[in-house]
């Protein structure tokens, strides 16, 4: 399989001098050798795709923003709103769940019929306090990702695009297997910090948020040694049930993506790459699978503690 | 001699570049199918502190801002407002850890929330202070960051 070595930056720059500096070589009148109207004309198409890259590359979704104190309020009030029904939830595992998995709307994805475009795992008795969130977040437009410590109330605080959220409560028993393992070092040891949004199941060059919860999630269903690297999770028997979301991503766009530092086509298989289908990580899947695999003992989707800001499909 | 096709082929890179410029296709980017954050970094200088009771801040609908001070850390906005039912004037103090600017005698509408009150001047929100509750689950740190500090 053929992978991208260089950064979307560096890319960039390789189209910018290349063109140019054949432009400059050339003067007025000079027809070229045979074939140069072939360059010429890659080199329209390639400074157009760099002028339109430019603001991809400085992230789109990243933009400085100040919040306002209205979306800290939010922020605040669905954070408490869940800890208030996470401390409640009763079941087979006794008066509150001991891990959960939550689900947030960062963006829009309803034009892909996806709902929920995050997910982390949020554990009862941390040391840094109840119901602490566990999750992996990439870098503004960078192609990096670092893992988080979070309270509840920062994970609603990253300007989402709604604040309802999905609530996956493990089976008991991975709940105990999971929270032994999210307070050992596996989170650390199963993290990769080379980010790709369109993280494929299994892409060993690359990893998403989701893609992170749903290795240490295999890791403890089939329980792996925590000793174990993130290749050896990947083999994980039951990863052999998982199916990613197709996402279809037109030629067009996907020429737009290659200049996003945190988006690489070439980790997906070349099939999916031909057909313009992507099999992406994504919240849905992981739920699905793990509901495939019996081992969710109960979910809801919390709706936020005020009116909604979007009316997008579910 | 100058190839018949060659101001054709020209034209047509130009043409297909101009519409790869002005398609709106080619300028969007795929979706964030997972996330980036901004791990909460700015929206810390919107969250105040303050010494009173959440009850006592609850019970006044509006405050005034008698005197501000501002150092490296932030600002300390000095308040006072008349407690609902007693009548009794309260002054104390609003730290805020961000550079919001304030003059002194702008109005403060108090909207007090499940997870603490909000401050708005001239239906702007200005500052955030949340409650003990809220307050507790207001934290972030990288994974490194955390275990270096420990337990």
């Amino acid at each position: 399989m053929s992978r991208h070595t260089k950064s979307a930056t560096s890319i960039s720059s390789l189209h910018l001098r290349l063109p140019l500096s054949r432009v400059r070589e050339r003067g007025p009148g000079d027809e070229g050798p045979p074939g140069a109207q072939g360059r010429f004309g890659v080199l329209l198409v390639l400074t157009a795709a760099l002028l339109m890259a430019q603001p991809a590359l400085a992230g789109r979704s990243c933009e400085p923003r100040e919040p306002s104190a209205q979306e800290v309020q939010r922020g605040f009030e669905t954070g408490l709103h869940l800890y208030e029904r996470l401390s409640r939830l009763s079941g087979p595992w006794g008066p509150s769940p001991e891990v959960v998995l939550i689900g947030r709307v960062g963006s829009d994805l309803s034009k892909h019929g996806l709902r929920y475009s995050h997910m982390g795992f949020a554990v009862r008795d941390h040391a840094q306090g109840p119901y602490t969130v566990l999750h992996l977040l990439n870098h503004c437009a960078r192609s990096t990702s670092d893992l988080y410590v979070q309270g509840l109330v920062n994970f609603f605080l990253d300007d989402p695009f709604a604040y309802d959220t999905l609530i996956v409560v493990p089976a008991p028993e991975l709940q105990a297997r999971l929270a032994e393992r999210l307070l050992s070092d596996q989170p650390k040891r199963l993290h990769d910090p080379r980010y790709n949004m369109l993280g494929h199941v299994r892409s060993p060059h690359s990893q998403n948020s989701n893609q992170w919860v749903l290795e240490l999630v295999a890791s403890a269903l089939d329980g792996l040694p925590t000793s174990q690297d993130r290749r050896a999770v990947q083999a994980a028997p039951s990863l052999d049930h998982f199916t990613g979301d197709l996402i279809p991503i037109s030629r067009l766009k996907r020429l737009g993506g290659i200049f996003q530092a945190n988006v690489d086509f070439f980790d997906q298989p070349l099939k999916n790459r031909l057909r313009s289908r992507y099999e992406v990580v994504t919240v849905r899947a992981v739920a699905r699978w793990l509901e495939d695999l019996n081992a969710v003992a109960y979910q809801e989707v919390l709706e936020p503690p005020f009116a909604p800001r979007s009316a997008a499909p579910r | 001699m100058r190839h018949p096709n060659k101001h054709a082929s020209r034209l047509a890179a130009l043409a297909l570049a101009t519409a790869l410029c002005t398609g709106p296709a080619w300028s969007a980017p795929p979706p964030p199918l997972s996330e980036h954050g901004s791990v909460g970094l700015s929206v810390a200088t919107l969250v105040s502190t303050t010494e009173v009771s959440v009850e006592t801040l609850t019970s006044i609908p509006e405050l005034s801002v008698t005197g501000v001070e501002v150092s490296a850390a932030g600002a300390v906005w000095l308040v006072t407002g008349m407690a609902k039912g007693s009548g009794e004037a309260i002054e104390f103090s609003v730290k805020v850890s961000g550079g919001a600017s304030m003059a002194v005698g702008t109005t403060l509408e108090v909207v007090s929330g499940t997870a603490g009150s909000l401050l708005m001047a001239s239906g702007q929100a200005v500052a955030f202070i949340p409650n003990a509750l809220g307050a507790a689950l207001f934290y972030s740190e990288t994974w490194d960051e955390d275990r270096e500090r420990g337990p």
